[in-house]
Formats: C-alpha cells, structure tokens, sequence
C-alpha cells in the first residue's frame, strides 16, 4: 500500500487561464461571476454565471491546437489544465504513454450537442458534431492531445464527479496498477444545465453567499482542473519534485432524496469520516476546509452540520471558493483540489466571500479574509453531489524525512 | 473476488429464473429493446411511478441480482453506463427547446444525470455506502469491477454490488451508428441490432457453495502504446501476470458484432494464438451496446455454474466437455479492448 503524491496541478476558471492568474485573483479578492448571458441559447434572463471570457477559437489557440470540428468547449478547457498540469514534469514519450487519466464529468459535450440539436432532430446534421457528446470523450481528446494511454477512464456522479476520479486515481496508484496518471474534471455552461438548475428553483439573481444567513442559491460556472497523481518510487525514478500528499479520501452517500442533503447532513459526515480514517488523521489535524459551499440554503446547512459533528468544538478554519469561480459541477471538485494544494504550498486560506451573517441554526463563519497562516499541514476538500453523492479528500503537506 | 448473485434485463427473458436460452428472441427492427418484466414485482409502485425505463429496469437488474445473493443491502454500488439516462436528456432537452428557456419542470433535468440508478439505488436500499458511476465507453463495465477490487482492497470482507446499463432511443441509436459504424452486422445467419439492457452482480471476497464464479482479472487497454507490439502480445502478458496461459482457456465468449471492420481483431486472433480456443458470442441475443459485456458476465457466471454452454451461443461446432476458465473479450473500434477472466468456483 503505497503513499500518494501530488506532482503537477493545472487549472482554468471563471477567474484566470493558468494556475498562477487563480492564485493572484484568490489573493486579490476578485470574484468571477458576472451577470450576463455568455452566448447560451435558450436562456429567457441573464443569471450571475462564471463564465470564461473567451470563446472555442481562443481556447484552441490557449490549447496550442489547431482549431477543428467535433471538439465540444468541456473537451478543450481539460486540455488547457490537463497540458499545464503535465507541463513542468518533462517525461518522455514513454513516461507519457504509460501515464493513466481519470476524468469527472456531468456536462460532456452537452454545448455541442444542444447547439446542434434541433438540427440533429431534422436529420440535417454533420454526425461529427454529435462524437463529443458523452462523458468519454473528454478523456479521449485530453488523451489524444497528451499521448497518454496508460489507464483511461471517466466518472460522472454530478457534482462531485472530478473529486471522485482523484480518489479513485489515488486507490490506482496506491494499489499498484499505475505509476503515475492524471485526475480532475471538466465542465462548461450549458443552456441544458442553467435552464436546469432554474427549474430547481436554485439559482441566485445575485452572487452567491456561501454559509450566510440570507443565502439564496447557486451561481453555475465553468472551467477544468488536473492534478498529476504518482507513486514514490515514479517521482524519484524520474527525479520529479513532490507538491504535497494525497492522504486520505472518503465516499458515501447520503440516500436521502435526489437533489437534496439530510437535514442531519449524514453523508457529508460519512465522507468527511471515511477521508479522515483513510489518511489515518485525527479531525483536530484538519488546518483548512475547503467547503462545498454552494450558496443554497440546503446545502451549506447540512454541511455545517456534519462538520461541527466531525469537529465538535475545534472546527478548522473553513470558506467556500464558489463564490470566485462558480459552482463547476463536475469540475468543481478539481479546481478545490488545486485550491486546496495551493493553501499548503502557500500556507494560506481562501476567503469566503460576500458573507456577513452567520445562520442562525448554527453559530459558525467562513474565514473571510485572506489569511497568510503558519502552518497549513492538512486540507480537507468537500464535493457533494446530485444522488446524495459525497466525497472528501485529504491533501497534506509532505513530511521530508 | 466471487459472485455470489446475478440479475439480468434484457431482449432475452433474463429475469426469468432458471432462464438459459432454451428459447430466445431476435427482432426485424433497428433497435431490440429489452423485454419488460412486471415492475411492481420488484420495485414498490409508489418509488417508480415517475423513473425512466433505464431506472427501472436497472434497478430491477439490481434487485434481481440481491435477491439472488440473499442480501438486503450492499455495501457499496458500483456502476458503469456509456450514455446515462439518454431518455430524461432528451425530454428535458425538449422542453428547453420548446419553451426557450423560463421556468422548466425539473423531474427529467434531475434524471438526466448519469448517478441516477446508482442513487435511486441507494435510496430505495437505504445504502449510504461507497457509490461510483463510470462512463467511458465500452469500459464502462470493466472499470466498476476494476473499483469493486481496489474497494475490496481498502475494505476487507465488504460486498460490492456492480453493474453495467445502458437504454436506447432512436437519437441515441444514430449517435450509436457513428460510434460502431452504420451497421453492426450478421454472425453465423443471426442479425446483430442495437440494443439496451442491465445487469448486476453482487461480488465479495469469501466463496460460498452458491457462488457462480471467481473474477480473476479485468482489465480496459488502449492498444496503441509504444511499449505493445501486438494483441496478442498484450494478451499473453496479462495471462503471464495471472500465472495462466493461452491453453488454459476453455471458451473465448467475444463482443463480434458481425461488423467486418469490427470483429478484424477476433478473426485475427482466431487465425494466431486463439486458434484452438472455441469462440462464443452473445450479442445476437442481447443487442450492440457499450455495456453489453455485462450481459456477457452474466451468460459466463451462468456457464459456469451450470457447466454447460447454450448452443445459440456457439460460434463454431465444438462438442462441450468441461469450462473452467472463460476469458470475455470485447474490442472497439480496433483499438480498445475490454478483457474480463472468469474461473469456476
């Protein structure tokens, strides 16, 4: 049973293109969501979405491809994260041949597909648009732009499908049937899921507020996050540098209702339980939670709920990074594992922003500052999903012998 | 790593008991749906009311196969499905398209997601365990018994139940005919259509004189790797690592379609080292799907409990005497190949 290392991370949202332009907007305080309609069809009101300001030809320029058809935007913002994740490691075709990828996904290539729907009813459509439309082939384009062939598999459990394909990444390598691969998601914005979330009646018409009393909903967004995941012997083997550790992760869940969480937040405690007794770590050696935090008044109450019961009376600082980047579904539980792995490497923690009452059911506040804190040993990263589908990862600074 | 319980929807009457081919059906239409049992058998009338057939009739599978293994509730539900709840995404797709937006009823947006099964699942059995949903193509299958191991490894002496879906509409069947091609084909005089279905196995780690079989190895390959030279290169190398080889393999039960660029890698096979191996297929009987390899586990476990092997899946004339080891390939598109190694318990 082997440990679990972080090697290379990637990332692209609503608040910057690379890694370091969402650390800068992190610090800076700068949100991602804005008020507009970003070119979806099919939408009657402009919701708060963060949205990437930049269309299918810039993403393929930002990808370094040549631009051609049957690439959906979910496809091309994975490869824009997943080619920076692998970016500083330099391994060779080989390296990269035997290298595996694991993809969480719930959109897919749904902005291709619905943008040619109607065509397709009519039989007037090129089948070529049609290739990107399931969760797959986010995998295989990222794969296809890589050379990577080691492993290739996709997840889609909703919103926490990338957070899900890092722990089932971290169980490949921990159990020997990998050396290295890469795992994380992909969504972009769809008019499918806008117009979804609205028939949930869940939207926010203004930017979200995480963990506060008079919170009102979600604000959808887009982007991608990889991490590189490896086993010791690989990072050494090829004189790579360890980020930090993949300790521990849980899954459960919660059997409570489809789209809603247990009052008593029971699968969240379940997964948070889980990550805990798989990194063999007290609750107390938690120094940051990045929540799941979406804004909705179900949500952020349950999760509260299962945190206090799982910390009792030294609950970590906590926030919720929504507010910045949106909520990315599938995505979001990769970009909160690259945030997560930034707070160790920068020994900081994100703030939550736009809260100011805490709810009355539960006397807790999101840390609301950026906070420059010494030390940030252990991270905890929640993603919870559609289906009562919980997971919980534990990333921890690694201890040099 | 055994099964210990099985449950099966499909074209053939699967979810009767017993039922192993002594008859069977084939359609003259592009798609073979499945055939339907009496839900409310299985399933309390007042929980299904508003799922999709895909739901109902995967949690049907589910339920089948728990029954069959005399467990309530499972540890932990591990699925793949190569295109989720097609039928739900297309309605909600509708209404969007209809009304342009505004306030859209919510049920088919909710049952679009690919969890969907695996939740209802979960919340019918009161199960707050482990729970993946895999979606990648014809590995969907194979990489939720490729989970149910590493799940087994980190929780010793849990149960795992593990399934494979997938349903069919006219839309999905287009999208399908890009993906295999315009036809699948004909195999020994039998039509090879699209089709749907589900099955389910409850897997745990002690044998049991109910067991139906021992999974002894999955595994999803990308052929196309520098370091591989051949299939049948990759082949032997996974044997090797079992400690088995070619000759150990009674039955080789493979995903040919009928399709001649499609079943190239079988004949090719057939003409190298599987030449003295007899072939069986099964996808006359259960329809061309990304999932339809869990159909196939379902024929094997059965095979091998029975120790008999159903003429109607006979691919050349061979005269059974004995099957230990069935080794289920599946390719696509040349160039991926899904490989599952069953032994008898």
């Amino acid at each position: 049973m082997r440990k679990v290392y972080v090697t290379g991370i990637g990332v692209i949202s609503a608040i910057g293109k690379d890694v370091a332009a969402n650390y800068q907007s992190l610090i800076a305080m700068r949100p991602g969501i804005q008020t507009k309609s970003f070119g979806l069809p099919y939408l009657q009101e402009c919701f708060p979405l963060a949205g990437i300001e930049m269309n299918n030809s810039q993403l393929f320029e930002l990808a370094e491809m040549r631009k051609r058809r049957g690439y959906s935007r979910t496809a091309l913002l994975g490869i824009i994260a997943a080619k920076e994740a692998l970016s500083t490691l330099d391994l060779t075709e080989e390296n990269l041949q035997e290298t595996g990828i694991i993809s969480g996904t719930s959109v897919g290539g749904m902005d291709k597909t619905e943008s040619h729907y109607s065509l397709m009813k009519q039989d007037r459509i090129n089948s070529i648009h049609l290739t990107s439309h399931d969760c797959g082939d986010l995998t295989e384009k990222i794969a296809q732009a890589l050379n990577i062939y080691g492993y290739l598999s996709t997840i889609s459990t909703a919103c926490s499908s990338a957070a899900n394909a890092i722990m089932v990444g971290a169980k490949l390598i921990k159990y020997n049937k990998l050396e290295r691969l890469i795992a994380g998601g992909s969504d972009s914005l769809t008019s499918f899921t806008v117009n979804g979330f609205n028939s949930l009646t869940i939207l926010s018409k203004t930017m979200c507020k995480p963990f506060d009393e008079h919170r009102d909903g979600i604000n959808l967004g887009e982007g991608a996050a990889y991490i590189v995941l490896e086993s010791e012997e690989s990072v050494i083997r090829r004189g790579g540098k360890i980020l930090c550790e993949l300790q521990g992760y849980g899954n459960a869940c919660d059997a409570f209702h489809q789209t809603a969480m247990s009052a008593d937040g029971a699968g969240p405690f379940l997964s948070m339980q889980e990550a805990l007794k798989s990194a063999e770590l007290a609750a107390e050696k938690i120094d940051y939670i990045n929540a799941h935090g979406t804004g909705t008044s179900n949500n952020d109450l349950s999760e509260l709920i299962a945190v206090e019961k799982i910390f009792k009376d030294k609950v970590p600082s906590f926030s919720s990074t929504k507010q910045y980047t949106g909520h990315c579904l599938g995505a979001s539980g990769g970009i909160e594992a690259v945030f997560s792995i930034l707070s160790i490497l920068n020994k900081v923690v994100f703030p939550n922003l736009n809260f100011s009452t805490p709810m009355k059911e539960i006397n807790l506040s999101p840390v609301v500052n950026v906070s420059f804190e010494t030390p940030i040993r252990n991270v905890l990263s929640n993603s919870f999903g559609f289906g009562g589908n919980n997971t919980s990862l534990i990333f921890s600074k690694r201890v040099e012998n | 790593m055994y099964i210990s319980g099985i449950g099966c929807i499909s074209a053939q009457k699967t979810f009767e008991e017993n039922y192993f081919f002594s008859d069977y059906n084939f359609t003259s239409n592009e798609i073979f749906k499945c055939l339907e049992p009496i839900y409310s058998k299985y399933i309390n009338p007042s929980f299904s009311r508003r799922l999709s057939r895909l739901v109902k009739f995967s949690m049907t599978g589910a339920i089948l196969a728990l029954n069959d293994a005399c467990i309530k509730v499972p540890d932990a539900i591990i699925s793949g499905t190569g295109l989720g709840c097609i039928e739900d995404t297309e309605k909600f797709m509708g209404y969007v398209l209809m009304e342009e937006g505004g306030l859209l009823s919510p049920t088919p947006f909710i049952q679009s997601t690919h969890n969907t099964v695996n939740s209802q699942l979960a919340l019918y059995l009161k199960c707050r365990g482990y729970n993946i949903t895999y979606s990648h193509r014809i590995f969907s299958f194979e990489q939720a018994i490729v989970d149910a191991f590493l799940l087994l490894s980190d929780n010793p002496g849990k149960n795992v139940l593990a399934g494979g879906f997938d349903e069919i509409t006219e839309n999905s069947q287009r999208i399908k005919n890009i993906y295999f091609g315009k036809k699948t084909g004909n195999i020994n005089g039998y039509n090879v259509r699209d089709g749907e279905g589900a099955a389910f196995f409850l897997l745990k780690e002690e044998k049991d004189s109910s067991c139906y079989a021992k999974i002894i190895a999955v595994e999803t390959i990308r052929i196309g790797n520098l370091k591989v030279k051949s299939i049948s290169e990759v082949l032997e190398n996974i044997l090797e690592k079992y400690r088995l080889d070619i000759s150990d393999i009674d039955y080789i039960l493979t995903g040919m379609n009928g399709n001649i660029v499609n079943d190239e890698p079988y004949l090719d096979l057939k003409k190298g080292i599987l030449a003295d191996i007899p072939y069986l297929f099964y996808k006359h009987l259960s329809g061309e799907y990304f999932t339809s390899s869990s159909f196939a586990m379902w024929c094997a476990s059965k095979m091998l409990k029975t120790q008999s092997i159903p003429q109607i899946m006979n691919y050349e004339n061979h005269v059974f005497s004995k099957v230990e080891h069935i080794l289920l390939l599946n390719f696509f598109r040349k160039r991926d190949l899904s490989f599952l190694l069953l032994e008898k318990c």
